[in-house]
């Protein structure tokens, strides 16, 4: 296998993405600014304010993150399961010199990098608003490739593991939805019982990186920030894991 | 001329079934070769080890001397694969079908755009170009797929039940298309459930069943060889006994099939046990040998 093979699956995705721009693109891009609105300002303004800063400063991070994070997961997850299950995609390229390895990577590689767009692109809109400054915002914009890196590779790795698409309400309803209540998101964990917080510390990448991101807010501490890269370690074990069940699954 | 594809003692296994049970084939350069045989025979399995899409528990098989386990990457850059099913990107124009997939070839835009040209031109789907792949119909989607797997130029054309579901116009379409590929020196490969098609195509066959080749040869040789070029349909007379009549006999419900060497002699046999029986004579086809090999039964 040759480390450059996979960048065919990912031009694919990214000729479909340019194509359905509309639907990919502007449709998810409105819904950080429901969120801004809804708990920025909506709910924002009954909070007085949160650890020394206001609400809608403290869920800027969140919104951020969650384009990111719903950008890549439900690509690798419901996207590319559809191209193996129904429209035979993954068939139809391992018929090339393309192998099972690449397709994978490909598509990992691609779920990394509509996240790493959605989160940019939601970061930009904050700082044209004067939310974030231009500074903070070069600071997060490697984490937000690591985290998109991370679901997208979570996203696989549930992918080769189902058997239906309706399973993946497994992962959905039994991780993702509780990660995206009890990982910092909307509130501190501070102030939740002891052994959630461990809890949260442990399962969800996403808790880390909020830390990270939220740092500059608190007062900027350097081992704070760097330990959300972290987070990469937790992709890099759910990429390896999910390129070896996916050749388990397609190579018989 | 030189086999190209050989395959010896291979044995596959899905989780305990043997869907393949030590079959020895080969393919020589420029040659159509047909796998035939009921469903779950392992026409497939077969087609996915050549292609490289799948792997066998034993024995050995290359492709151009290439060993399938150590080169596939290789390998496949020598196939042009035509699936059972019509895997095309439902994402894509006509067009784009063809340019997307000759990127997994690394094959460069300028060239592909060329190439693809050609191809449409080839298959009659020029003016299709900017549709998008639902709206075209099942023998156009086919065609495509044609199209698609010659994108590579490959010196092996693999074809899983080429026209399958298409009507007899489109079916005979893609006969000539692939007759005209044999001509220009391409080997083709090609599993069918039609026996028309692989006499039509072929110059060698091998009929499977249950995971071994039972025969390997050219059709007429084979119908020949094995049943005789004549067969002498009969209605109606289960109470006769046929014994004192040559050629072998296939019982079907009410019908009676002698299949024969010279008709003559059944002719004569049957008009002397039954005074003026109605008969029909016509020559032996595959179909009757595919019968008299896997019998009536239906499949699975």
């Amino acid at each position: 296998m040759k480390l450059w093979m996979w960048i065919p699956v990912w031009r694919r995705n990214a000729d479909v993405f340019k194509k359905l721009f509309i639907v990919n693109f502007f449709l998810p891009f409105l819904e950080p600014l429901f969120y801004l609105f809804a708990f920025g300002f909506g709910l924002g303004s009954f909070v007085r304010d949160i650890e020394g800063m206001s609400y809608r400063t403290f869920i800027l991070p969140a919104i951020v993150v969650m384009a990111s994070l719903n950008s890549s997961f439900f690509y690798t997850t419901y996207s590319s399961f559809v191209k193996m299950f129904f429209q035979k995609t993954f068939d139809a390229i391992i018929a090339t010199p393309l192998s099972i390895e690449d397709v994978v990577v490909g598509e990992i590689m691609w779920g990394t990098t509509r996240g790493a767009i959605s989160g940019t692109m939601v970061l930009l809109l904050f700082v044209l608003l004067k939310l974030i400054t231009l500074k903070i915002a070069l600071f997060y914009l490697p984490l937000l490739i690591i985290l998109s890196f991370t679901f997208s590779s979570l996203g696989m790795f549930f992918t080769s593991v189902v058997n239906n698409i309706e399973s993946f309400n497994y992962p959905i309803f039994l991780y993702f939805t509780p990660m995206l209540f009890f990982s910092g998101t909307f509130f501190p964990i501070t102030s939740l019982p002891a052994i959630l917080i461990i809890l949260s510390n442990i399962v969800f990448p996403l808790t880390i990186m909020l830390k990270s991101f939220r740092t500059f807010f608190y007062g900027f501490n350097v081992s704070t920030y760097l330990y959300g890269y972290l987070t990469l370690l937790h992709g890099l074990f759910f990429f390896m894991v999910s390129i070896k069940l996916m050749r388990k699954k397609l190579f018989k | 001329m030189k086999a190209i594809i050989e395959g010896s003692k291979i044995v596959k296994r899905y989780d305990g079934f043997e869907a393949l049970k030590s079959v020895d084939f080969y393919v020589k350069e420029g040659e159509i070769v047909g796998f035939l045989g009921p469903n779950g025979a392992g026409k497939t399995t077969l087609i996915k080890l050549i292609t490289c899409t799948s792997f066998f528990n034993e024995g050995h098989l290359s492709v151009f001397g290439f060993d399938v386990n150590n080169s596939q990457s290789k390998v496949k850059s020598f196939i042009g694969l035509v699936p059972q099913d019509n895997n095309l990107d439902p994402d894509f124009t006509v067009f784009e079908n063809l340019l997307v997939y000759s990127r997994y070839f690394f094959i460069k835009k300028k060239q592909a755009e060329v190439r693809i040209d050609k191809l449409l031109d080839f298959v009659s789907l020029t003016d299709r170009k900017n549709a998008k792949v639902n709206d075209l119909s099942g023998g156009m989607k086919r065609r495509l797929i044609i199209a698609r797997s010659l994108i590579n130029n490959p010196k092996i054309l693999v074809l899983d039940e080429p026209t399958t579901g298409l009507d007899p116009q489109a079916r005979r379409h893609i006969w000539e298309l692939i007759g005209e590929l044999k001509k220009s020196g391409k080997t083709v490969v090609l599993t069918t459930h039609y026996m028309e098609e692989a006499e039509q195509l072929c110059d060698r066959i091998y009929i499977l069943d249950n995971g071994r080749i039972l025969v390997e040869g050219a059709p007429n040789e084979l119908i020949n060889s094995y049943i005789g070029r004549e067969t002498v349909e009969i209605e109606n007379c289960n109470d006769i006994d046929l014994n004192s009549i040559p050629g072998k006999k296939m019982f079907y419900k009410d019908k009676i099939y002698i299949h024969c060497q010279e008709k003559m002699e059944v002719i004569q046999g049957l008009t002397k046990l039954c005074g003026d029986i109605k008969f029909v004579v016509r020559p032996s086809n595959l179909e009757d040998l595919f019968i008299f090999l896997t019998g009536r039964e239906l499949r699975e």
